[in-house]
């Protein structure tokens, strides 16, 4: 058996997308022998999630720089040494090609255009990002920015310069958009309809969008906000863009607003223009915060997703059905069969579904441990957005490859005192093409070690997605089940069965008390004589007892006399 | 929730009750102190109340004592007496300890005329002097002896020979029907009095002759609280076989001295538990106030023990009127006392509480946990010559006996 060593090598002068380096990365870690793979620009953050990750070669931090491409393998050395030498080849063509035309710069695109752009989509790098929008801007474009990790104060200038200009910002860190029927980052293919989507969440959007197709309604437009645009320092510019246009589309009869945070000012500001809007607005905004006070501006306020999408279903055609409704004796029977302090682990590929999940699982088990807000949590239930940059830099987004999501679930599934395992899966243009096909494996194996340990364990998912998607729907639901997962109609419903399933038991059904099956009969008041006095004024034969405090409340006294009831 | 050592004690308490209500308790006869008092002795003198030495009494049990000496010849002036009593050469012992109870100043000594009872049931007898009101408040004369000498020598034989001939009187049944017509045998014994002057007059006539049977009923007639004797024994009749039933919070006895309170609780058995004997909220006869008044006394409260007087106030309205309660504040009170109560009587009961049956055996527990102890109602005697007495009114035991008794009894029990 070969020895187990991480060795590296770095691209000097080389760039590519962090999303393009992904699939590279995966592309080697396919490989027999292949533990870990990491490539990613050379930048000190990158350096420092190598480090963090057991990837950081030696020489690594002293040799690269930020326009290097770094290349970082574990696993035994033969296969190491393998990929390493075939990683220019991969980096440089990576399983996919893009069938566009090439251009080495934005003006070179613009120009062979031709006055025909309308859009420019731009994913590069954070620090580039800013400006490569910036020109994309001034030469008359919308631009939707799905890069993260740009400078608020950039941000800001963006947004305040295309309002100058009359055009739109989706972005930065806006990672879907639909436009013309056209999908724009990781999207869904859903009917064009009546319902206008604006997010400030990736996979919000999704789930919206994908719930309306399977309410029969359909999407006019979808603009993605970006991560930041609600926040106060940002202002929320990109949303009074985009409710204008929504409010002005004659396609938009209704509009669906998902967020996960809102500032406070740009909550006020919100709720100015609700009243002004034409069109009815429904807001589903995840997480803690008040803003249920919309609804006094007339909008709808969902407290989930697919809330939101019954309600905007409702506004536009009154049809909503199906309603949400939980199975709760499903939930009973599970809590029955998994008896006492078991946990809940959450692992989960999309942000917003992640929030949505644990403000369920919260509001039935008290703070839960989670990388959304609540590291320090002390509890036996976890739920963590895969998501996140802390877990996606030397792997890929569980959305493009769910490979570490399927370890988390397998692994959850090991641990003795699991109760509940909940995941998602978000299908869509930009997603895995077979997301089931690994998670499936992953769980049946998981079920059958906890089987044969003699323990069971609840696998709850929802699919965010519809049958039009290329990894359709139906198929990923089947393979799903079929491995021993529950699949439920929505994210929220999978939180929700979880989260009973491990909760507290109910109280035994109570039998039927004569509480109001008898008449009224004496009232004996104890205390106050205030209210034996009202009692007596409506005609109620009360009995009053001068209370007096037992023992004239000496404490020892009463304990005494407490022992000796 | 009731606790193990709960459940003991209410089980100990039934046993209690049972034995306060169900037996009956017939008048016997009367005789002399020296020749059926258990224990009695010729320098003996007995007194109510807990234990006590003699410089501590207050002055009218004092003068009560001085007189009793007196009258037993045991000295012939006053100082002599004093010398005697101060170099202890008289025995004093509470009435308690010798099967017997004494109202006011309870003082009893060897030639002095008992009423005696017996418990039908359990066989045990007890003694209460008969009632005289003079000495026991602290008056003593020549005229006093002499009826006293009267009573014990006349009367007493008289009595005694008339209940031989009728084989006794039943007590219970003639209470229960006196506490119906306006008594609550502790300071309302008319109707009582009228009724055992009723069963026993006939027979009296024969034992009497023509002769003497004019002074005995006058005898009834100026004393009609004379029942209160009766009422007394019969109170101690039956609290006698009640004591030491073990893990029993009851109260079986509440006696005063003048300057202390004393109870007894059946579970902790013959334990004396004492507070200061409090003053007395009363009404005076011209001329006195409470200046003049001395406190709580008398081993009358055996009536209260055993669901009488104050446990039955709501049937003698009038009686609690001299304390200058109106009639809903007598019934609040009677009320307030059953709650204090292990059980109820069967025998006696409240018409005006829908003849609801008196409270019965006074727990102590209940008396700590409401802060209440049970409100008597008493006569009050003069403190200072010419002593007597000198009003009446109601009195609020001290909370310490009922604390330190409940305190005694979690530790016995656990």
């Amino acid at each position: 058996m070969s020895e187990i060593v991480t060795r590296g090598r770095i691209l000097t002068g080389q760039y590519q997308d962090s999303v393009w380096l992904m699939r590279a990365g995966e592309a080697l870690r396919a490989r027999d022998g292949i533990d870990g793979v990491g490539i990613v620009m050379g930048t000190p953050r990158n350096l420092e999630l190598l480090e963090e990750g057991g990837l950081l070669f030696e020489g690594a931090r002293e040799q690269a720089t930020p326009n290097d491409i770094v290349v970082a393998v574990s696993g035994e050395a033969e296969a190491v040494d393998a990929a390493l030498a075939d990683a220019p080849e991969v980096v440089r063509k990576p399983a996919g090609a893009t069938a566009a035309r090439s251009f080495a710069s934005l003006r070179g695109a613009l120009a062979a255009a031709d006055g025909a752009a309308s859009l420019a989509l731009v994913s590069v790098n954070g620090e580039h990002a800013a400006s490569e929008a910036r020109e994309a801007l001034e030469a008359g474009l919308d631009v939707m920015v799905f890069s993260d990790n740009v400078d608020v104060e950039d941000e800001v200038a963006l947004k305040r310069r295309a309002a100058e200009l009359g055009r739109v910002v989706m972005g930065p860190d806006c990672g879907t958009a639909i436009l013309s029927g056209v999908g724009l980052g990781f999207a869904n293919e859903v009917p064009r309809g009546a319902v206008g989507v604006v997010a400030a969440s990736g996979t919000g959007a999704q789930a919206v969008s994908t719930l309306l197709a399977g309410r029969g309604m359909g999407v006019s437009q979808l603009i993605g906000l970006g991560g930041r645009d609600l926040e106060d320092e940002v202002g929320g510019a990109t949303l009074a863009s985009a409710l204008a246009a929504l409010d002005a589309d004659p396609d938009t009869e209704t509009i669906a607003l998902v967020a996960k945070k809102t500032g406070q000012r740009v909550l006020a500001d919100l709720l100015a223009r609700v009243g002004q809007l034409r069109t009815p607005l429904v807001a589903c905004l995840l997480g803690q915060g008040p803003w249920w006070v919309l609804e006094l501006a007339g909008a709808r306020v969902a407290r989930s997703l697919d809330e939101a999408a019954a309600a905007a279903s409702g506004l536009v055609d009154g049809a909503k059905a199906p309603e949400p409704v939980v199975d709760t004796a499903l939930a009973t029977e599970w809590r029955e069969r998994l008896g006492d302090g078991r946990a809940l682990h959450g692992r989960f590929a999309g942000g917003t579904l992640a929030q949505e999940a644990l403000d369920v699982a919260a509001a039935l088990l008290g703070p839960v441990r989670s990388n959304l807000g609540g590291e320090d949590i002390d509890s036996p239930h976890t739920l963590i957005d895969l998501g996140d940059d802390e877990y996606t830099t030397n792997a890929p987004h569980p959305m493009i490859n769910p490979t570490q999501q399927a370890e988390h679930l397998r692994a959850a599934l090991g641990e003795a005192d699991t109760g509940a395992v909940l995941f998602d899966v978000v299908i869509g243009h930009g997603s895995h093409e077979d997301p089931a096909g690994v998670l499936a494996p992953a769980i049946a194996e998981g079920l059958a070690e906890a089987g044969r340990e003699g323990r069971e364990a609840l696998v709850a998912c929802s699919v965010c997605g519809t049958d039009g998607d290329p990894q359709q729907r139906a198929s990923q639901v089947e393979q799903l089940a079929a491995a021993g997962a529950t699949v439920l109609r929505t994210n929220a419903e999978a939180a929700l069965l979880a989260a009973l399933a491990v909760a507290s038991p109910p109280a035994a059904v109570a039998e039927v008390p004569e509480l109001l099956g008898r008449p009224m009969g004496t009232v004996v008041n104890v205390g106050s004589s205030w209210f034996a006095d009202a009692l007596a004024a409506q005609g109620v034969d009360v009995v009053h007892v001068d209370w007096r405090p037992p023992a004239q409340g000496d404490d020892e006294l009463r304990e005494l006399l407490d022992s000796l009831a | 929730m009731t606790t193990t050592a709960g459940q003991r004690i209410d089980q100990a308490n039934a046993e209690v009750v049972r034995r306060l209500t169900e037996p009956d308790v017939r008048w016997v006869g009367v005789g002399r102190a020296i020749d059926h008092v258990p224990g009695m002795r010729p320098n003996l003198v007995l007194h109510s109340g807990p234990p006590i030495e003699w410089d501590d009494m207050c002055p009218l049990q004092r003068e009560s004592v001085l007189g009793a000496v007196l009258f037993e010849g045991l000295a012939t002036t006053r100082d002599e007496a004093v010398t005697l009593l101060d170099r202890g050469e008289i025995e004093l012992d509470p009435c308690h300890e010798h099967s017997a109870v004494g109202a006011m100043t309870g003082v009893t000594s060897a030639s002095m005329g008992m009423l005696i009872v017996e418990n039908a049931e359990f066989g045990n007898r007890a003694y209460c002097k008969v009632v005289e009101r003079q000495l026991q408040f602290g008056q003593h004369s020549e005229e006093i002896f002499a009826n006293l000498l009267w009573l014990a020598e006349d009367l007493g034989p008289a009595l005694d020979e008339a209940l031989g001939a009728i084989g006794g009187i039943s007590l219970m049944p003639l209470i229960a029907k006196a506490l119906h017509m306006g008594d609550e045998c502790h300071n309302r014994n008319v109707a009582a009095t009228a009724l055992v002057e009723q069963a026993i007059a006939p027979a009296l006539a024969e034992a009497a002759g023509p002769g003497r049977l004019p002074r005995m009923l006058r005898y009834f007639q100026d004393i009609d609280q004379c029942f209160l004797g009766l009422a007394m024994a019969t109170g101690k009749a039956l609290t006698e076989p009640a004591t030491a039933v073990d893990g029993s919070s009851v109260v079986t006895t509440m006696a005063r001295n003048g300057v202390e309170f004393g109870i007894k609780v059946s579970g902790l058995g013959d334990r004396w538990f004492t507070g200061p004997a409090q003053p007395i909220d009363g009404a005076f006869l011209p001329g006195y106030d409470d200046s003049q008044a001395t406190r709580d006394i008398g081993d009358s409260t055996i009536t209260e023990t055993v669901g009488l007087g104050g446990m039955v106030a709501a049937n003698a309205l009038t009686a609690g009127a001299i304390g200058g309660a109106g009639a809903q504040q007598v019934i609040d009170r009677t009320r307030d006392n059953m709650e204090l109560s292990a059980g109820r009587s069967k025998a006696f009961t409240i018409p005006v509480l829908d003849f609801e049956g008196g409270g019965v055996g006074i727990d102590v527990r209940q008396v700590v946990k409401l802060d209440m102890p049970p409100m008597l109602l008493t006569g009050i005697g003069g403190n200072r010559p010419p002593f007597g007495r000198i009003g009446a009114g109601q009195v609020l035991p001290p909370m310490d006996p009922f604390v330190a008794a409940l305190r005694a009894l979690g530790e016995s029990l656990s």
